[in-house]
């Protein structure tokens, strides 16, 4: 479904990403890991557009997508949820579940989608008129899945959902890739919590200094453990 | 003594009316800060469009008012875009220090007085009021002026419109979950460059409504344009929140008006600066010092550097272009005639004042937009001492130089707040303090100024106008630039330019960051009263007007188009600034025109300058000797380029 060849990025002067290729089948969970700067968050920025990759390919569904705006990029159904989940503190749940759909404004009602939100996340009904600042980590966890689900996207794209998390609230976000990944959601995961991205996750590429230093199915990376320690500078 | 019922019920609604107006302009600075961090310095002269364009409604075609107040801030909203996507975004999108989108905004500014004033012309207009807008209101025994209800009712639809907007649309709510987060909104789809647009475009219609409204309680004339640095003290008492904003307007309007009428009404319109002052004092200093340069990166390798000269070789570069400058400093008077000759002096007076601002922008990483106040207290200063005093010239001129001094020492602090505020603010100070040179009729003799100042004397020896003033100047200048020069290579200028490039990181080196910087608004103050000093005994005359916001304009941009950072810039800046007019007498009008355009067209195509240009060619120069090029970007990053090549071909 989503395909990265040869993927250069840079901010200024300093290469982030130096030729990253990997592939997301539709329905899987592929996760991304690496260590701190590897350049697993340039990687999903640069699938949504919002950093500009300086050479190599993007292709989503056969369509070249590489060097496109975010807002061509978002309708196509691709969403990602940003990490630390930033959910716009003073817009109040509903507005910001608006803005999830913003995108795709123009093609169809989204009442809707607001409905399958309910359905998946019942609490989210009573917070509705909260402001963003008034949820706690975890209501924000549940808050930015909602806004990142709402535009029904063909592709999720997670950036270190587990960080910042309590350990209970990290079991429950497993549960939550869990049932969308049964849902047949295409997810890429991007963690550090190797734990959490091998459990859900069917394929795993390992990230370092901005190249992809070794990939396999999530089956035999768990047993290479000591080597993604290793690689994750542990 | 009694109250007036009547006449406080009229101040009272004359105040909200005002200040409703005064709400609607500030609501696009608010707007404008909120989404871009940007001070739109045009914004008092959208407010003069709107007016404009609604005279012209009103007089040339059959719309009714309320028609004429829509249709004109629409168009305005129009012109406000169309400003933005040609001038503004090519400077954003190069990732331009905000300094150049201010800069930017200053020159669009001018160009919109200049074209207002070339359709409309100079002569203030009378705005032509409708029927049904003219006479009282008698409300409870009280009676209301009927215009000043029609301009608070739509001021207010205009606010509850906004509102509605900014709450139940979607594009509304983009808005706000961009300006409160960017990046975010920017991975929803909101495009961050629309958004921008947007801004533009709904500010410009504010400010065009605003200038429909407030037209009729004044003449319709550039001047108009004053009305926006004055109306931020409402978005300053909002503390830059959309409804705050629309309150601290009427609050504006009504302290004004009372503060007028009961205090003083010779400094009515340096109230609204006040505010601006304090309330920024108050509440909008950073708390956390910020890491990162704060405005700009402009790293220059000398010359030396370039070509990679050993000592020796760049001992004699110096000494010699040093002695080819004295060459023909000596000439020059020989060469000019009469009229040159007083007009390079007039330049060396004001490069000497730029020099000092130089110092306080381009290495202390402030924005000063009220530099002539400083000319001003030095020109008076030394005016009269000698012309009342009798004080000989070389005393009042160091005088001059210590009182300008202390002023900036006093006024330092401002350089605390963040860089926009800080040009507000001083921009502020620069209008109170023509004020003060307007009103303190005592010492400065109000608008008629003092006249019969005398050449200056050392001694027995009068430096007459011609070459012996020439020479004088010339002797000023490079004194103040070798001390300055001097000063930047001492422990303190290399703090101040620590602080400039990061502020947390010279702070936990021990650098007294705040005391530096106020340290070095002292010293540019200190030039400036030197050159204001040379600028009275020059024109023998002085007078208020010699000491405006445009004069203030006039430095900033010697500065900035110089190169910042670059002491020799500020030089070739003054000669840029003052002669290009010169030369261009002959367009009229248009010079001041060309003047703006030039401007913006600097920030957007040469953001360091004229000293960047030259920069620019020597190292196209050298590369054509085939040294490979670094980047332009300063010697920092050209480190970590060297470190990490960036590969041309990716593709194996």
């Amino acid at each position: 479904m989503l395909t990265l060849e040869n993927i250069w990025a840079s901010y200024g002067p300093v290469q982030v990403l130096s030729g990253v290729s990997l592939d997301v089948p539709a329905g899987k969970v592929i996760t991304l890991l690496g260590g701190n700067g590897s350049g697993k968050s340039t990687t999903l920025k640069t699938i949504v557009g919002a950093v500009k990759a300086s050479a190599g390919s993007i292709r989503f569904e056969d369509r070249e997508i590489c060097g496109k705006e975010p807002r061509e990029i978002i309708p196509m159904g691709i969403s990602l949820v940003p990490q630390g989940r930033r959910i716009f503190a003073p817009l109040t749940v509903m507005e910001n579940l608006r803005l999830g759909a913003y995108a795709r404004r123009r093609q169809e009602k989204s009442k809707d989608d607001f409905e399958s939100i309910y359905e998946r996340f019942p609490e989210v009904r009573q917070w509705l008129r909260r402001k963003g600042n008034a949820l706690s980590v975890g209501q924000q966890q549940i808050v930015a899945f909602g806004r990142g689900l709402i535009s029904r996207p063909k592709l999720l794209l997670l950036d270190e959902p587990s960080s910042g998390l309590a350990p209970i609230l990290v079991e429950r976000l497993g549960e939550i890739i869990m049932k969308l990944k049964e849902a047949g959601m295409t997810i890429l995961l991007v963690e550090q919590n190797v734990h959490l991205a091998l459990s859900v996750a069917d394929f795993g590429y390992i990230l370092r200094d901005g190249k992809i230093s070794m990939s396999g199915p999530t089956a035999s990376l768990v047993g290479d453990g000591d080597l993604i320690r290793h690689y994750l500078g542990g | 003594m009694g109250i007036d019922l009547h006449i406080v019920t009229q101040q009272v609604v004359g105040g909200l009316a005002v200040g409703c107006v005064y709400a609607l302009i500030a609501l696009g600075f608010t707007m404008m800060l909120r989404a871009t961090e940007l001070v739109n310095f045009a914004q008092g002269e959208l407010v003069m469009s709107g007016a404009f364009i609604g005279y012209t409604l009103l007089v040339a075609t059959p719309l009714p008012y309320l028609a004429v107040f829509i249709v004109a801030s629409i168009l305005t909203g129009i012109l406000g875009m169309l400003v933005e996507r040609v001038a503004l975004r090519p400077i954003r999108l190069r990732q331009s220090p905000l300094l150049n989108l201010l800069i930017a905004t200053i020159g669009i500014g001018i160009c919109l007085r200049l074209v207002s004033q070339l359709i409309w012309g100079a002569a203030p207009l009378r705005y032509p009021v409708s029927v049904g807008q003219v006479g009282h209101l008698v409300v409870a025994g009280l009676p209301m002026s009927i215009q000043h209800i029609w301009i608070i009712a739509l001021a207010i639809l205009s606010m509850l419109a906004l509102h509605y907007f900014f709450e139940r649309t979607l594009p509304g709510i983009a808005w706000r979950a961009s300006a409160y987060d960017s990046y975010t909104a920017e991975i929803m789809g909101v495009s961050f460059d629309r958004v921008v647009t947007m801004t533009f475009g709904i500010s410009s219609m504010l400010a065009g409504a605003a200038g429909v409204l407030i037209a009729p309680l004044f003449f319709v004339a550039q001047e108009l344009w004053l009305q926006g640095p004055r109306a931020f003290a409402g978005a300053a008492l909002g503390q830059f929140h959309i409804l705050g904003t629309m309150i601290g307007g009427p609050i504006l309007g009504l302290l004004e008006t009372f503060a007028a009428g009961y205090i003083s009404s010779a400094y009515k319109n340096g109230i609204a600066f006040g505010i601006t002052i304090i309330v920024l004092m108050l509440v909008a200093i950073p708390r956390m010092p910020r890491g990162g340069s704060l405005v700009f990166r402009y790293g220059r390798q000398s010359i030396a550097e370039l070509f990679e000269l050993n000592d020796r070789q760049a001992t004699h570069l110096r000494y010699g272009t040093l002695a080819a400058l004295g060459v023909v400093a000596f000439a020059l008077p020989l060469l000019l005639d009469t009229y040159e000759t007083y007009l390079v002096t007039l330049i060396l007076i004001y490069a000497t004042g730029a020099l000092g601002l130089q110092l306080v922008i381009g290495y202390a990483g402030a924005i000063i937009v009220g530099h002539a106040a400083f000319l001003g207290i030095g020109a008076y200063t030394s005016a009269i001492l000698t012309v009342y005093f009798g004080v000989p010239f070389l005393l009042a001129i160091i005088a001059a130089a210590i009182i300008a001094a202390v002023f900036g020492l006093l006024f330092g602090p401002i350089l605390r707040l963040p860089t926009h505020f800080c040009a507000i603010a001083t921009l502020g100070f620069g209008e109170i303090m023509h004020l003060v040179f307007i009103n303190w009729k005592k010492v400065t003799n109000g608008m008629s100024g003092i006249s019969g100042i005398r050449k200056p004397s050392i001694g027995a020896y009068v430096f007459e106008e011609g070459a012996p003033f020439y020479f004088l100047t010339i002797a000023v200048l490079v004194i103040v630039y070798a001390a300055l020069q001097r000063l930047i290579r001492s422990r303190y200028g290399r703090g101040l330019i620590a602080a400039r490039e990061n502020e947390l990181a010279s702070i936990s080196m021990g650098v007294n960051v705040a005391w530096y910087r106020t340290l070095s608004f002292c010293i540019a103050a200190g030039c400036a009263g030197i050159a204001g000093s040379l600028y009275a005994h020059f024109f023998s005359y002085i007078s208020p007007d010699s000491f405006t916001i445009l004069q203030s304009i006039a430095f900033l941009t010697m500065v900035v188009i110089g190169g910042l950072g670059s002491f020799a810039g500020a030089v070739i800046g003054a000669f840029f600034v003052l002669g290009i007019p010169e030369m261009l007498r002959a367009l009229a009008e248009y010079r001041i025109l060309i003047f703006g355009l030039l401007l913006i067209t600097f920030m957007v195509f040469l953001p360091g300058g004229l000293a960047d240009l030259v920069h620019r060619l020597l190292s196209a120069f050298r590369r054509k000797e085939g040294t490979p090029e670094l980047s332009a970007a300063g010697p920092e990053t050209n480190e970590i380029l060297a470190a990490n090549p960036v590969k041309d071909n990716v593709n194996p």
